[in-house]
């Protein structure tokens, strides 16, 4: 039996860090996410959402709005389907769902699938007004809104974190693994002129 | 050459030179100036030539509707042809030349056209190159596409940048003059989400070029005062520099925004225009309106401005057009432009007002300033050589007489700015109020206010912009009080004349492309009645310009010569862009290498450590193959990857396949509906091969499905559909059966996946996977699949093979992939394992006479391709109704078959027609074709897959491959498809 040779990959990895000057916008690498589908299974939604609370002490959010609870977060993705997150917690976190949650629902593992950037910063939603067709204006897109949606023609979604004490906006955007060096570019040139900065995991 | 400038403030930066060239002579001008403002104020008032005729011309506006004043702008990548003089902020280093003039502007060989005037005249093309028809392609349109086109684009890559943003809106004000400014305010203080944009890099409109009072101040210092508060706003943006140019459904409108044009080279990471796409939730058209001249004859010598334009070199760029600047004018309005001429001490030989009466007060001020005044005068004709020096004016009393002046000022009247009104098929109303167009039904949450709404007067434009600022405000939930400005009371007074009957010289309507009265004239006898059709007669209001200063009068004169009223006549509908917008702002950041986004393999970082040679299949770049050093071609790196593969082990990334992981009590049901074959059968652990169809019978796409529990499947599909097959099924159970337990998950970005495939891919995974699965054959046999754990992380083994060797695809999180390959390269060393690519991919599944894309092409039936067998006929399933149609059922329809080369040295193209030997090479005889070709290195030669009539029938049977695009004839064989293993025993092995 061979030991691979390497560990996992950062999707980001070689990536410029910097962009223009100053640091109008601030991307950080959210890596080691336990990321996980759960749509529930037919006529077990209640029943997932008794499960979901009392495992997780969280209410299943209707549409396309966003949870979260210490290191577990929710966002409605789909009807009945919702993305699961857990820091640092990788591909054991879905088998662990499964065992929790299987019953009423069906589990995917996805922490691979999705590659994540927490974008701050005080031109973050001028950055983003470049990429995706959202409002973003603070009324609009409030904190713990979520949007799937497209940037320069990836699928991404985007969720509004909670402002930071300055009252800075905290965006988290997704997109499929095989796309990272794609929107990092997309971001990164989209940022230049107000100063980017990346910060890898 | 003496200044024309004016002393006085102005909009200009007078302790601030800048330096320019125009036809490579060195210029001055100040910062606010425009390109034409600074060179009329250093007495250039040639500035370019006339497309058809080559007639020298000078400014007309001051604005984008500027028919005349074209002019290339800067040098080298950066030259931008038909740029507008009036529209180009002056910067320092700016470089300009004139166009569609040889060898000088001064001295142009092409106003020889003008001597053959009486030949160019409209539809001159259409009735002269119409015979003899066999000189059209040889000698009329070569020699047409010569003469057509103005200006020279640069031949160099663009250098600069471009980008594209969104914007979202409670209101969207389109101007920024005093109307627009009004509503901006009105709205905007009340705390809704305001843009104003406006195409001027100065806010204001008229109140920069036109003296008025608002409120006690200057109309120019309250658009400043205006602004500024507009900017302290947060929830208000000014765009200027920003033409929105195309109103779209959804209340969407794009806008483009000159970011860098007014500075010779953008700043660093600044792009040179923006193109913004606004999604308004009401929007007020607050874009002026456009003056007219009057067509008379000479009207296009320089030096004959309209009023209005003359008023904004005066007032807001302080410079004089002329020295000796007389009237004619149809309205109260122009006389402003006399008044402001006399004011800066300006010398106004004459006013000519069309009118018999005018209104006494304008008369006793004029009187006041001893200016002679001519009513019910019209001017005929003007002379002089490449400008104005004299004019011919009849009077009331039908005497012609000469006056001398070196500009002439024309004002015909105002015509609302129409043209974004009616982009979503609005049609403008005549009103006969104004003598105009005002805007018809608009576009759903559009308010049209001030001038472009026929409010003529400056109490009007705000009084209707602060209403519309307030209902927009009040749409969004917001309470805004109705503001008021004081203004003082504006005579409006006018009286139509398109045209002077029995003009001297040529009198053109349309400035840009030469369109005269005569040319009207000749539409109207020939029958284009309709404003469309002479547009496309004449080409009246067709080029950059889109014959802003030339519609009205066009019309009108037609409408006349066919004894109509302008209100019968109608006019055109203006569609998007409003004035040009360049192709680079559309395209944005999408050129180049990023024409669009790449998707990276989890082993792309390895694969270019190996110096793999790329390929973009799809959104995906693969590993086409992997040259050794040495090797002579690709086809040797292609052949020895192959032989790797066949005669030992080799290793793809073939996670670009689409996967759908598909879960539910109902998931076995689901699928047996969405294949043609069986699923539901397939026992746990175990893979089997499917295909989907249309709705139409058609394939849609094959793959595996694997069943991983007993409501667990993972399908894969092939990399090109691996969306839309996403979408089919979404499509199937959301909204086809709803009422099944179906979940479904695209798992493609999940998982890594190797193909491992040759004799010795079973001992290369014995090696790396130790005692995580059992592998060997009776434990692991063909199709067998499953999951388990590898170094603590999930993992699942699939024995499938694409490549006709006994093969397994193993897949891991996506994150390991490269770390899996890496581990596999180096536990087969001593195996001899090679990585191959796309190509030797193809190359083994046609030996083994897979279909793929060329075959599954979307016209190919199951039974076309040889997949009839699969087809259930036990169940439904999505297409099988319509695959029994005649014509899908047809015995004779073409069917996948193999084909060799019979001179086995001779190659096979894609693409070539199957036809009988010695049957006539034309369409009638053609059998079939080939889809799939390539040089096999395991028989050692090419060998190919096509269709052919009654194909299977035929084996044996010797064809025509005929490809008259690459020339080439080839005696083929057909051949059954597989050919290499038919027996399928290797992945059995």
């Amino acid at each position: 039996m061979v030991d691979p040779t390497c560990g996992p990959l950062c999707a980001f990895a070689g990536l410029p860090a910097i962009a223009g000057s100053g640091d109008g916008v601030v991307a950080k690498e959210r890596d080691g996410l336990g990321i996980a589908r759960i749509t529930a299974r037919d006529r077990q939604l209640a029943a997932l959402e008794r499960l979901v609370q009392r495992r997780f002490h969280l209410l299943l959010p209707k549409g396309a709005r966003r949870t979260g609870c210490g290191e577990v977060s929710l966002a409605g993705v789909g009807p009945e389907s919702w993305l699961m997150t857990c820091e640092n917690a990788g591909n054991a976190f879905a088998i662990g769902l499964r065992d929790s949650l299987g019953g009423p629902a069906t589990v995917v593992d996805l922490s691979d699938a999705y590659v994540m950037l927490r974008l701050a910063g005080a031109k973050v939603r001028e950055t983003l007004a470049k990429l995706v067709p959202v409002d973003l204006h603070e009324r609009s897109f409030q904190v713990d809104d979520v949007a799937q949606t497209v940037a320069e023609h990836m699928a991404v979604t985007l969720w509004r974190l909670g402002d930071l004490a300055g009252g800075e906006a905290v965006f988290e955007i997704s997109v499929g693994r095989s796309l990272a060096r794609s929107l990092h570019g997309a971001i990164r040139e989209s940022a230049a002129e107000f100063g980017f900065v990346f910060e890898p995991a | 050459m003496s200044s024309h400038r004016l002393s006085g403030e102005g909009a200009i930066q007078r302790d601030r030179t800048l330096s320019f060239t125009f036809d490579r002579r060195g210029y001055t001008g100040h910062p606010g100036d425009t390109l034409a403002s600074a060179l009329l104020a250093s007495g250039v008032r040639l500035l370019g030539r006339s497309f058809k005729y080559h007639r020298p011309r000078g400014l007309l506006s001051a604005g984008s509707e500027e028919p005349n004043a074209l002019v290339e702008l800067r040098a080298g990548a950066r030259r931008e042809p038909n740029t507008r003089a009036t529209m180009i902020e002056l910067f320092d280093g700016l470089t300009a030349r004139s166009q569609n003039r040889w060898p000088s502007l001064a001295f142009d060989a092409g106003a020889v056209n003008s001597l053959l005037s009486r030949l160019f005249v409209a539809g001159f093309y259409y009735k002269t190159f119409m015979w003899p028809a066999a000189w059209w392609e040889r000698l009329y349109e070569p020699a047409i596409r010569r003469a057509a086109g103005l200006g020279r684009a640069s031949r160099e890559a663009d250098p600069d940048t471009y980008e594209k943003a969104h914007a979202f809106c409670d209101l969207l004000v389109i101007g920024g003059g005093p109307a627009g400014l009004a509503a901006a305010l009105t709205a905007g203080r009340a705390g809704a989400r305001v843009i104003l944009c406006d195409e001027d890099f100065l806010l204001g409109g008229r109140l920069n070029g036109d003296r008025h009072q608002i409120g006690g101040e200057s109309g120019a210092l309250w658009a400043r005062r205006s602004e500024a508060e507009l900017r302290s706003l947060p929830e208000v943006r000014l765009l200027t520099r920003t033409t929105v140019f195309g109103v779209y459904d959804g209340s969407t409108f794009a806008a483009l925004e000159r970011v860098s044009d007014h500075v010779s080279v953008p700043r660093p990471h600044q792009p040179r225009q923006r193109l913004w796409k606004i999604v308004a939730r009401r929007a007020v058209l607050a874009a002026g309106a456009l003056e007219h001249p009057i067509v008379f004859g000479g009207n296009d010598r320089p030096g004959v401005m309209l009023a209005s334009a003359v008023r904004t070199y005066v007032n807001r760029f302080r410079v004089a057009p002329g020295r000796r600047i007389a009237l004619f004018t149809a309205c109260d309005d122009g006389w402003k432009t006399a008044f402001d001429l006399l004011e800066a001490r300006i010398d106004v030989p004459v006013i000519i007002d069309a009118r018999r009466e005018i209104p006494p007060a304008l008369r006793a001020q004029g009187s006041r300033h001893g200016v002679r005044i001519m009513t019910g005068a019209h001017v005929l004709g003007t002379r002089g050589g490449k400008g104005v020096e004299a004019i011919e004016v009849r009077g009331e009393d039908g005497r012609v007489s000469r006056v001398r002046a070196d500009s002439l000022a024309v004002a015909g009247g105002w015509s609302p700015n129409t043209a974004l009104s009616t982009h979503l098929g609005g049609r403008p109303r005549w009103s006969e109020a104004i003598g105009a167009h005002v805007p018809g039904d608009l576009p759903r949450g559009m308010t049209a206010v001030g001038a472009a709404c026929g409010e003529l007067a400056l109490a009007g434009a705000l009084r209707t912009g602060a209403a519309a600022g307030r209902e927009a405000a009040g749409s969004a939930g917001l309470e805004a009080p109705l503001e008021q400005w004081r203004t003082e009371e504006e005579p409006v007074g006018f009286a139509r004349r398109w045209s002077v009957s029995g003009h001297r010289g040529k009198a053109f309507v349309d400035y840009q492309h030469d369109v005269t009265v005569e040319d009207i004239e000749i539409a109207a006898r020939e029958g284009f009645r309709c404003a469309e059709h002479l547009k496309r007669y004449t080409t009246l209001g067709m080029g950059t310009d889109q014959g802003r200063t030339s519609q009205l009068n066009g019309h009108a004169l037609l409408a006349t010569l066919t004894q109509r009223e302008p209100a019968d006549m109608g006019t055109i509908c203006a569609r998007p862009p409003y004035t040009p917008v360049a192709i680079a702002a559309l395209a944005a950041r999408a050129r180049g290498p990023q024409f669009k986004p790449c998707r990276l393999t989890p082993s792309h970082r390895w694969a270019e450590e190996r110096g793999a040679v790329l390929v973009d299949a799809g959104e995906w770049r693969r590993a086409r193959w992997f040259p050794l050093t040495g090797e002579a071609d690709w086809r040797s790196t292609v052949a020895r990857e192959v032989a790797g593969v066949r005669a030992g082990v080799g290793i793809c990334d073939v996670s670009t396949l689409g996967k759908i992981d598909v879960q539910g009590a109902d998931a076995g049901a689901f699928l047996d509906r969405i294949y043609a074959n069986m699923i539901a059968t397939l026992p746990v652990g175990r893979t089997r091969y499917g295909i989907m169809l249309r709705e139409d019978g058609i394939v849609l796409d094959d793959g595996t499905v694997a069943r991983l529990g007993e409501c667990h499947f993972l399908l894969s599909t092939s990399t090109i559909h691996a969306g839309r097959v996403m979408r089919h099924l979404t499509h199937a159970r959301q909204v086809l059966w709803p009422q099944l337990d179906v979940q479904l998950v695209s798992v493609t970005e999940q998982w890594a996946q190797m193909a491992i495939a040759g004799p010795h891919s079973r001992e290369l995974l014995m090696r790396v996977l130790g005692d995580a699965v059992d592998v060997s054959g009776p434990r692991f046999p063909y199709l067998a699949c499953q999951e388990f754990l590898w170094l603590g992380r999930p993992a699942r083994l699939f024995r499938i093979s694409f490549s006709g060797e006994l093969g397994y695809e193993l897949a891991v999180p996506a994150r390991y992939g490269e770390s899996a390959v890496r581990a596999l390269m180096a536990a087969g060393g001593t195996l001899g394992v090679v990585p191959y690519g796309t190509e030797a991919l193809g190359v083994m599944r046609i030996e083994k006479g897979h279909a793929a894309g060329a075959e599954i092409n979307g016209t190919t039936t199951a039974a076309d391709l040889g997949l009839g067998r699969l087809v259930s006929a036990r169940k439904d399933f999505i297409g099988r109704v319509l695959a029994a149609r005649p014509g899908l059922a047809a015995a004779d329809r073409p069917a996948l078959i193999g084909l060799t080369p019979v001179e086995r040295s001779a190659r096979l193209s894609t693409g070539a027609h199957l036809l009988r030997p010695g049957a006539p090479a034309t369409l009638s005889h053609d059998e079939g074709f080939i889809s799939s070709t390539a040089f096999s290195p395991t028989l050692r030669h090419w060998v190919g897959l096509g269709f052919l009539s009654r194909g299977r029938e035929r084996i044996g049977e010797r064809m025509r491959a005929y490809d008259p695009l690459r020339g080439e004839d080839v005696q083929v064989e057909i051949a059954h498809p597989v050919f290499y293993d038919p027996a399928g025993e290797r992945v059995r092995s």
